[in-house]
This record gives structure tokens, sequence and C-alpha cells, in this order.
């Protein structure tokens, strides 16, 4: 009992804990300052920091989101938040803390980035407790730089064989599965790791293996942010960026499962749509010709590759 | 005897024909041209997509017809009438043809707006064998020019008066209704009218009220926009107007159903998403101050008023 209650708050001490060392690295690499902004949902329920840089000298929106709370699963929130994994016929309390991050870039060849990280814990003293973790990383270019894709894969995978030699391979499906823009036929980026209701090893070990998971995520991405955030660029990078970032909204409003299921069940708009782009952009049938570097992003949207 | 000609070929030519003179008026204001584009439909039908895209007056406007049949499952059925009605299980077969119309000019003074007219059969045994028309145009201005969205329903009110006195009240109240974004407590604009499942009296009478509909967009809009496509603007209008048009995809990926049965039931992407603005943009730094033009045209989005 005590151990559970705990796990709760370490979760959420850990999620705090990687807002803070990211937003310090970010703030070191921009020069800018986030904003923070505390917020509590009217029922007292739930809990957000909403940590912003917007228009920094590196990064166009750097949204951070730590958010605890509480609620009741109906059988229909329980199914469209555990993508059918719980099923229920009695509402079910349950609470849940995570750290989200989302980041647009200004110059079009340096990659946005998305993570999340949280914890859940359904039941009360009645019923038996189900706990599981969640969440993941991943990157989108608008341009392919093989080797940027290689490093962040490879650096998420180490932790990931630190645990268990099959959660890379299988998160990286996931990933590549879940990002997938049905209607496009592309995924809306080169992927990552990506899991959820993740509960198959111990209760401490995966606490372990999801801070180390979240502790990867700087030197995954800051050395990309390094190599690419001066590189030349032309107005058409800028379209094309923007085009790119149509397709990032079109996933996160048509398919994201914790974007609907939070606007639906009433959440706080501004947080959950704090991480669309600044700016996108939808041309009619634009297709990137052959063989220009538009197309060869677009392939690998297509076709995901095997990185690391 | 003379068969009478089905309705399936006198809505597709209703369509078609004002599919034509809607293109027309269009180009002779803006002075460029719409590219066509005729697809075919896999599993039956086809369609005539138009769009001119960068013109003078216009950023973006799109003028589709299709014309689609074939069998579909009965929850597909039911997802695109988006409400309980009795159907059989099973495939049924079904034909659609309509008119989709969305325009989004430069001028942020200038309003975007959109039509949509439909008609869909289904084929079986009675009750499962039915017929009914849908429809409706609205307006969504980015600044409200007060006698321009009284001048957009009067004309649409006069239509709807010709053959029901409460054919305007209830459309009006079913549009306000239709495109109400609710995570932000905002409609998508300023409406118009909306209706679906109509087929509660002659087939003949509503095709007729159907036709007039669709004959009523250009006198209805085009004034407008020549009234306003001159009028001075700045960088501050122009962002909020991509603002609005970011609210425009929010209401149109997460709550359109005529986009999201297109999308999850295979339709064609492009001409779905020809209803996108060119531009998007969720840069939003701080709420319109009190008074301003911006929070006054946000007072009439979030409470709807009487027009006409």
């Amino acid at each position: 009992m005590q151990t559970i209650e705990l796990m709760r708050i370490r979760a959420e001490d850990m999620a705090r804990r990687a807002r803070h060392a990211i937003c310090d690295a970010i703030e070191e690499v921009d020069g800018a300052s986030f904003k923070e902004d505390v917020w509590t949902s009217p029922d007292g329920g739930t809990t957000y920091i909403d940590c912003v840089l917007r228009e920094g000298n590196v990064f166009q929106i750097v949204a951070v989101n730590v958010a605890t709370g509480r609620g009741t699963f109906s059988p229909e929130t329980a199914r469209a938040a555990t993508g059918g994994v719980l099923q229920i016929r009695d509402p079910l309390p349950f609470t849940f803390t995570g750290v989200s991050l989302v980041i647009h870039a200004q110059n079009p060849m340096v990659p946005s980035s998305h993570l999340h990280y949280r914890y859940f814990e359904a039941g009360d003293d009645a019923t038996p407790r189900l706990w599981w973790f969640g969440g993941g990383a991943d990157l989108t270019p608008n341009y392919l730089f093989e080797e940027d894709v290689v490093h962040f894969h490879r650096t998420h995978r180490q932790v990931c064989d630190r645990y268990d030699a099959s959660y890379y391979p299988r998160f990286k499906k996931w990933c590549d599965e879940y990002f997938n823009i049905v209607h496009r036929g592309e995924r809306r980026g080169v992927g990552g790791i990506f899991f959820d209701n993740l509960n198959d090893l111990d209760q401490e070990t995966l606490f372990e293996f999801v801070t180390d998971c979240a502790e990867a995520f700087i030197p995954s991405y800051l050395p990309i942010v390094l190599r690419r955030r001066s590189m030349p660029f032309a107005e058409r990078h800028l379209v094309w960026k923007q085009l790119r970032a149509g397709r990032y909204v079109e996933f996160n409003l048509v398919y994201e499962r914790g974007t609907l299921f939070g606007l639906k069940s009433g959440g706080r708009t501004a947080s959950i749509l704090m991480g669309l782009p600044p700016q996108a952009r939808w041309e009619y049938q634009h297709l990137p010709p052959a063989g220009s570097e538009e197309a060869r992003l677009v392939e690998v949207l297509r076709n995901p590759p095997e990185w690391a | 005897m003379l068969k009478p000609e089905s309705m399936r070929l006198r809505m597709e030519r209703m369509v078609r024909e004002t599919q034509e003179s809607i293109c027309q008026s269009i180009e002779e204001l803006d002075g460029a041209h719409f590219r066509h584009d005729l697809w075919t439909r896999p599993d039956g039908g086809g369609g005539d997509s138009r769009v001119l895209q960068g013109g003078n007056v216009f950023e973006k406007a799109g003028v589709n017809v299709a014309v689609v049949y074939g069998t579909m499952a009965a929850d597909a059925v039911r997802s695109a009438l988006g409400q309980g009605r009795s159907l059989p299980a099973g495939a049924m077969a079904f034909f659609a043809t309509g008119l989709s119309v969305v325009v989004h000019p430069h001028n942020p003074m200038v309003p975007s707006a959109h039509a949509n007219y439909r008609y869909f059969e289904l084929a079986g045994d009675p009750p499962a064998q039915s017929w009914w028309f849908g429809g409706g145009a609205d307006l969504s201005p980015s600044y409200l020019i007060r006698e321009d969205a009284v001048h957009f329903h009067r004309v649409h009110k006069e239509v709807c008066d010709l053959y029901d006195s409460s054919f305007y009240p209830r459309f009006k109240k079913w549009c306000d209704e239709y495109f109400y974004i609710s995570h932000r407590g905002e409609r998508r604009g300023v409406g118009g009218i909306f209706f679906d499942n109509l087929n509660d009296r002659d087939r003949n009478q509503l095709f007729a009220f159907i036709s007039s509909c669709a004959l009523a967009f250009v006198p209805a809009y085009m004034p407008i926009v020549k009234a306003r496509k001159d009028m001075p603007f700045t960088d501050i209008h122009k962002h909020w107007q991509q603002i609005r048009r970011g609210r425009y995809v929010e209401f149109n990926l997460i709550y359109d159903r005529g986009t999201i049965f297109g999308l999850k039931t295979g339709g064609r992407t492009e001409s779905i998403l020809m209803s996108l603005p060119l531009v998007g943009s969720w840069e939003e730094t701080s709420l319109p101050e009190v008074d301003s033009l911006e929070s006054r045209t946000l007072e009439v989005l979030r409470h709807p008023q009487e027009w006409a």
C-alpha cells in the first residue's frame, strides 16, 4: 500500500525534475527564457504547470507541461485513454502524473521533437489497483539528415537495451504505427520510441526505465540542434517546413489519442493545444519533385527504415 | 411515355452547373484561373476538384463536385448521418452527389465562406431505402463587419422563406450548433444555414429548394468580397486572420462530420482537405484587447446573434 502511494509521488517528482532539466538545457542553448503558468482545474482535481518559450533565438516554441491529477474513467474514456486495453463496466477512479514536451525550431533544418512520459494508477482501496507507465520520444524533421536520426534512435536504444532487449524493437515499431497519418500514408516523423500500458516488469524497474528515458532526451536531441541551428536556408525551405507543420496538425487533431481525449473530456484547451506548430500550411496536391531533398524525406515517412 | 428524369441525374446536373457558375464568378473577380482535376473513385464514381491557389483576391478557393456510389457498411452510413437511424446490419448500396465550396481570401477584412449541397440515396428494402438532402452555407469573418453578416443571412433567409417560413430559423440555429468548436467555446464563424436528413416533404420541392440555395451563394457572398477586397490592412490583421484560420482547421479536423467520415473511409484526401486554409496559425501570444475589433468578433462567435 505504502509503496504504491509512494510511486505516484515519485513519478510526479520525476516529471518535475525532467521538466527542470529540459528547460534549463533549452534556455542555455536559446538564450530566451521560459514563462511558467500554473493552473488548477475548477474541480481541483488536476494541476498543470505549463512552461512555454516562444520566439526564441533558436526555437519557435518549446512547450513543457507537467500535469498531475485524478479523474474517473467511464467505460468509454477508459477505452479511449488506453487504446482499448482497459475494459471496465463500472466507473473507475484514476490518478496520473506526467511530463510532456513539444519543440519547434526556427531553422527548418532543425527537426521538431516531442516527448511524454507518464504514470497511471486506477482503482481505489475497494477495487484492485492497476498501474502502468506510458510514453516515448520522437523526432520530426523537415529535411532528412540520416546521422541525426541515427543518433536520436541510438541514444534511446541504448536506454532500452539496458532493461530488455525486446524493448527498442517493439517500441520503435509501436512509434511508427502510432504516428501514422493514415489518410496520407505517411508517419508524422522519423519516430523514436513509444509505449503504453507498460507494466510487464516490476514497478521499480519500470520507474527507473522511464526515468532514464526522460533523461536521455537532452543528449538525444540537443546535439542535433547544435549541428543544424546555423545552417543556411531559403524561403522555399520555410514553405516546406510549414507544409510539414500542416501534417503535424493533421496528426494531432485527427488521430492523437491524448489530444482528442483531453479536448472532448473538458481538459484545458490552451495546455492541450500548446504543442501545435506556430504556422501550418495546406496547398492542394503539393508533391515534391522526384529526387529532391523533400521527396527523400517523404520516402522515409512512407516506409520507415531501421535506424539503430 | 417519357420517363421522368431521376433525381440522381437532376441533382448531379445542378451541382455541376453551380460549380461552373461559382468558378466563373470567382475567376472574373480574381483574374486567376481554377485548376481542374478530374478523379475517379476506385469503388465507383468520381469527381471534379477545382482549386485556385495564390490568386489576386483569393488565397485559396476550392469548388468540388463528387458523384460517388457503391456499397458502404451500415456503421459508416450511421456515422455519415451523425444520428441514430434504424439500419439493417451489413453493407448497403448508396449514391451520393454534392457540391462543396470553400473560399479563403487574402484580405483579412474579407470573410471566408463555405457552402455544401448534397443528395444521398440508400438502396434496400423499406425502411432502409431512403433519400435525403443536406447542406448549407456559412460565413467566417476574421473581422466582423455587421452589414456583411446581415447581407449573407438575409439572402439565405429570402430563399428559405420562399419554401417554408420555419426553414430559416431552424437552419440558422442548426448552423450555429453545427459549427461549434466546443473546446474553444466559439463558433467557426457567424453562421448562415445548415440542414441535414431533409426528406420531410415532396422530393421535387426539396430539390427546388436546394437548387435555389446553391444559386444564392454568389449573390450572398460575392458582393461582400467586392466591397472589402481593397480595404487597407496591416500585419496585425493578417496575423489575426491566420489565428482564426487555425480555429477553422481545428473545427474541420476535429468536429466536421464530412471531413472525418471522408478521411476515415478512404476518401480522396486532397479533395477532402481542400477546405483547409493556406496558412493557419497557433501563435497566440496574448488575448485580444478589450473592445478591440478582434475581441468584438470573438464576442459574436461566442454568442451568436440574430442577423435577419
